[in-house]
């Protein structure tokens, strides 16, 4: 099968449309939902407090990508799949509220993850709803974690920050981040930019999304 | 207080060596200097002695005198010695011990009551300037002893040292600083480093030693093998050796390699299970020591180890030495063949092992540069602003610093003597501000300014955060290894474990273990599991061949081309040039050989101009970089210290004008920082550089679940500055690093023009030949690619655990 070469790429699980983005964002058509997992918002300053340089700038890039996609599909509801704040408070969360208040149309909402450790008032008055994974909507079941054992739905999560080694001839390596669609769960591709990458053993039956050059490609 | 000296050397019945009443007499004289003697030669009483004779009539409270050794095992040794001469002496005084295994209590009571000879490690050191008050502590000194500073030359600790030292000379002017160093090339310059001054005292130990190099070879029914990896098809000539020998040091050059040669003499030699051990740079130190102490005992027939047992103390019971592939430098071949043969005037025996057929040729050639004698230079880092940024976060936490006085003592050292006003102004901002790409500086919490103008770090987390990571000069990725019943075996690298599965097995300190889990930064196994399990490497263990021995090997390839070689390893050669000359060529002295053939790999392009590794894989670089500006191409590159190898799916077309353009010393140093960009050199150095600088926070035993938040990579710092703040001056360094220590950008250079001078013979082999075998087959490469991303993916398919 030839490699799927388009910006975006569709893909269609449980009977419902998705778009794969190469920022790293899921769009569910009939949700009109923009699925982001790990973004790591004021990671970067948490850092800074704590005596590590990090540039400002990177975090800038991250609103800018983010902002992009809100513009983008103009979606009902983003969702996030956990680790939306790096870490406890710090001055991040109000250019991140600033931002989600301008679009008050949407509406945000987020599923727990380990890092997401503000008081829910914070959340509260930003506007975001906040949910104890997994979350079921739909067909599907939103989470974080990568569930252990497989349930009746469908799974979409996060936390891994997945990535894939492609190989070639010559020795020829990749390492690549990537979305991951397998039997019983799906996971999504790290959103912040100063995150890591964590290679993960595709599963036969599994379906391979790697992302590069700004574009989305099946691969098998 | 000579008399005394020699006095109490007639007492115990030694006759002291020329090099010592030397040193005492310029340690008397109140001189600085450099004492050029072998282990076991008696080195340490040559500088302790006089240190305890000048205490014992000069008095003195406090300490007086720091004896300063790159490893903690030597710290004992050098501790028993003195309390021994103290004795002796019928003196009192009193020796201390500071490492990194002292307790919070000894520490405290050292604080109290120091002792007069302080005897510590380059870190611990550093920890010491990070306590408050360490300028009354060190008030009385009057001398500074570097034991084995060749050792650290070379090194980033011997960077801190220097910094050490600076300040040191600060709070006491007319410090005396003495050296201890095994010969190298550039002794001179050594002694200067450290010294710091113009003219200082150098003793050479004239003590001969007579070294024997003996080749094993296979027996001669067997036939040779070319093909592969043969160090463990010669195990069965080197089982009679340790046989026969009371107790044998086995060295590896890397720490896999020694698991590997453990696993293999378990398997073929039984009856050694009990007698044998290993030692290596990643196992615990809880192993190491109960080897070091049953190697002085004599209870072990056999130690498998690394360059980890080059350095300290002379191991009494050790006769035999054998060498498991090449050496890669004369000095440190010397350093391991004096490992045995301890009486005055007996031959020192070093049995070398080839790892694969034409390491027989450097048998030859270390022969013959043992006669002349040309020993390696060990090249001092410079400008390691990392050091640097460590040092100076260490003063902060303790007593503070000011500007202008520290930045005279910086510049004094020759590591930082090019440091510029712009550039310490930067290092400045670095640690208070976090660095020009910050932009907003109220929240950055490191260090601080105070009224007085001294630099401070208030936060206590920093600080304590700061005290754990001073010595930690390794790379990010280390994981321990833990038994799940207790029991800390020792480190391993986080690529080697991402491979495995729970219930795996592999191999780790010369035994079976079977993961069991990983959690966080500990990989939890336990015994047993199946006796093929992988056995892990460890990246970065690759050496270079040294140019000394680089030159030494051409000298011999050349006499085996021209057939006026005569070491008795031609015989075993012989076959394997038949074959090369058959397939290819044995290229003489005045040629280059250049082979190009094509496989079901692809199109490999093969060169050998035998300089060593790290100016092969800076060749390769720059090749494959100026190849890549004539055509999309993507390249894989493997070296070895012979040749490199360029492999690509394309084939290429060339002629001998295009060879030497690529080859051409046009726009070298333009073309070859192009090539390291091209290449993840600069991000492997970045990895030690991220962990120095305080980037990179490796988490520690029982720290807090939130410090869990500032846990990062190297990796990713590398990538953050390059997107945003590429004149990060920590990332010019990693560039720098790699242009000096890596490609050896000067000795690039020389072999340029030497290829500028040879013929090109270029053989197009229907296969891999003799030379080429060991190089193709080598899967760590480095990739170069001048191809569109999304070509490259089209191109590739998933990487499969099957595969």
């Amino acid at each position: 099968m030839p490699d799927t070469i388009k910006r975006t790429l569709e893909l269609v699980v449980k009977g419902q449309n998705f778009l794969l983005h190469p920022q790293k964002a899921l769009f569910w058509m009939e949700q009109r939902a923009l699925v982001l997992a790990d973004a790591h918002f004021g990671k970067g300053r948490h850092f800074r407090k704590n005596g590590i340089p990090v540039p400002q700038m990177q975090a800038e890039v991250d609103y800018d990508r983010f902002i992009g996609l809100l513009l983008e599909f103009k979606p009902a509801q983003v969702i996030f799949l956990g680790d939306l704040f790096h870490s406890s408070y710090n001055e991040e969360w109000t250019s991140f509220s600033e931002i989600i208040q301008k679009f008050h149309t949407t509406q945000f909402i987020l599923v727990k993850g380990n890092h997401d450790i503000l008081k829910p008032a914070i959340y509260e008055a930003a506007g975001i709803i906040v949910k104890e994974e997994p979350w079921k909507l739909g067909p599907f079941a939103l989470c974080h974690h990568p569930l252990e054992q497989h349930q009746t739905e469908y799974a979409i999560g996060g936390h891994l920050h997945p990535g894939v080694l492609l190989k070639g001839v010559s020795h020829q390596r990749l390492r690549l981040p990537c979305f991951y669609f397998g039997k019983t769960q799906a996971v999504l591709p790290a959103f912040g930019s100063f995150t890591g990458l964590h290679l993960v053993q595709p599963e036969t039956e599994s379906r391979v999304f790697v992302i590069g050059d700004g574009q989305v490609f099946e691969k098998s | 207080m000579i008399e005394e000296a020699l006095q109490w050397a007639e007492k115990k019945g030694w006759t002291p060596f020329e090099f010592q009443i030397k040193t005492w007499r310029r340690y008397f004289d109140g001189d600085s200097g450099m004492v050029n003697a072998p282990t076991g030669s008696g080195k340490t009483y040559a500088l302790l002695l006089p240190i305890l004779l000048e205490q014992k009539h000069l008095g003195g409270d406090g300490i007086t005198a720091i004896w300063i050794s790159p490893i903690k095992a030597l710290t004992r040794e050098i501790a028993a010695s003195a309390e021994a001469g103290i004795a002796d002496l019928e003196m009192r005084a009193t020796v201390g011990l500071r490492t990194g295994d002292s307790t919070a209590s000894q520490r405290a009571k050292q604080k109290k009551n120091p002792p007069h000879i302080l005897i510590t490690t380059p870190e611990s050191l550093h920890l010491l300037l990070a306590s408050k008050g360490y300028e009354s502590f060190f008030s009385s000194l009057r001398t500074i002893v570097v034991d084995e500073w060749h050792e650290l030359l070379g090194t980033k600790r011997g960077v801190q040292v220097e910094l050490a030292l600076s300040r040191l000379k600060h709070i006491q002017p007319r410090l005396r600083i003495w050296g201890i160093s095994a010969t190298i090339g550039n002794l001179k310059e050594a002694a200067r480093i450290l010294t710091g001054k113009e003219s200082f005292t150098i003793v050479r130990a004239s003590i001969e030693k007579k070294i024997s190099v003996i080749p094993v070879l296979p027996s001669e029914r067997e036939r040779f093998p070319w093909a592969g990896h043969l160090g463990i098809k010669l195990i069965k000539s080197v089982i009679p050796i340790i046989q026969s020998g009371k107790s044998t040091l086995l060295f590896t050059n890397t720490r896999a390699q020694c698991e590997i040669w453990y696993r293999a003499l378990l398997e073929e030699a039984p009856d050694l299970a009990g007698w044998m051990a290993m030692h290596h740079g990643s196992l615990s130190s809880e192993i190491r020591d109960w080897v070091e102490e049953s190697l002085h005992e004599g209870t072990l027939k056999v130690v498998v180890c690394t360059s980890s047992l080059d350095l300290g103390v002379d191991f009494r019971p050790v006769e035999t030495v054998i060498q498991i592939g090449s050496p890669k430098g004369i000095a440190r071949f010397l350093q391991r063949a004096g490992r045995s043969g301890h009486q005055p005037g007996a031959i020192s025996k070093i049995y070398f092992v080839p790892t694969h057929a034409l390491e027989l040729i450097e048998a030859a050639a270390l022969r013959a540069a043992i006669v002349q004698e040309e020993l390696e230079h060990r090249i001092p880092y410079v400008r390691s602003f990392d050091v640097l940024i460590q040092y100076l976060v260490t003063l902060a936490i303790s007593d503070g610093f000011k500007s202008e006085e520290l930045y005279r003592e910086i510049k004094s050292t020759y590591s930082f003597e090019s440091i510029t006003p712009e550039e310490w102004g930067w290092v400045l901002d670095f640690i208070t501000t976090g660095g020009s790409s910050l932009q907003a500086y109220d929240e950055y919490a490191k260090v601080s300014i105070d009224e007085k103008g001294v630099y401070r770090v208030d936060n206590k987390k920093v600080a304590m955060r700061h005290r754990l990571s001073i010595g930690t000069i390794v790379s990010d990725a280390v994981l321990q290894v833990k038994y799940l019943t207790g029991g800390w075996l020792g480190t391993i690298e986080e690529w080697f474990i991402s491979q495995l599965k729970p219930g795996d097995t592999f191999w780790f300190a010369g035994r079976p273990l079977t993961l069991v889990r990983v959690k966080e930064m500990t990989v939890l196994v336990k015994r047993g599991g199946s006796k093929k399990g992988k056995i892990p490497a460890w990246l970065g263990g690759n050496l270079s061949l040294s140019s000394n021995l680089s030159i030494e090997l051409r000298r011999q390839m050349s006499r085996l081309a021209s057939q006026t070689f005569d070491g008795v390893e031609l015989e075993a050669l012989n076959p394997i040039l038949e074959v090369q000359a058959y397939r290819s060529a044995v290229p003489k002295d005045e040629e280059l050989l250049i082979e190009y053939f094509q496989d079901k790999e692809g199109f490999h392009l093969l060169f050998y101009p035998f300089e060593g590794r790290y100016v092969n894989e800076g060749l390769a670089s720059l090749v494959g970089y100026r190849i890549g500006q004539q055509l999309p191409i993507s390249f894989s590159i493997a070296m070895n210290d012979y040749g490199f190898e360029l492999l690509s799916d394309l084939p290429l077309s060339f002629e001998e004008k295009d060879i030497r353009q690529w080859l051409s010393k046009d726009h070298l140093t333009r073309d070859l920082q192009l090539a390291v960009n091209a290449t993840e050199m600069a991000k492997r150095k970045f990895r030690d550089i991220a962990s120095i600088a305080g980037l990179v926070f490796k988490g520690y035993p029982g720290k807090p679940k939130k410090d869990k938040h500032l846990q990062s990579s190297a990796q990713l710092f590398f990538e953050v500055f390059s997107d945003y703040d590429s004149d990060h001056l920590l990332l010019l360094q990693a560039y720098e690093e790699v242009m000096i220590f890596q490609l050896q950008e000067e000795r690039l250079r020389k072999a340029l023009d030497r290829i500028g001078q040879q013929q090109l013979k270029i053989t197009f082999p229907q296969k891999a030949t003799p030379f080429s075998f060991p190089i193709v087959v080598d899967r760590l490469r480095e990739s170069m690619s001048s191809e569109k991303l999304e070509d490259r993916i089209r191109k590739m398919k998933l990487l499969l655990e099957k595969d």
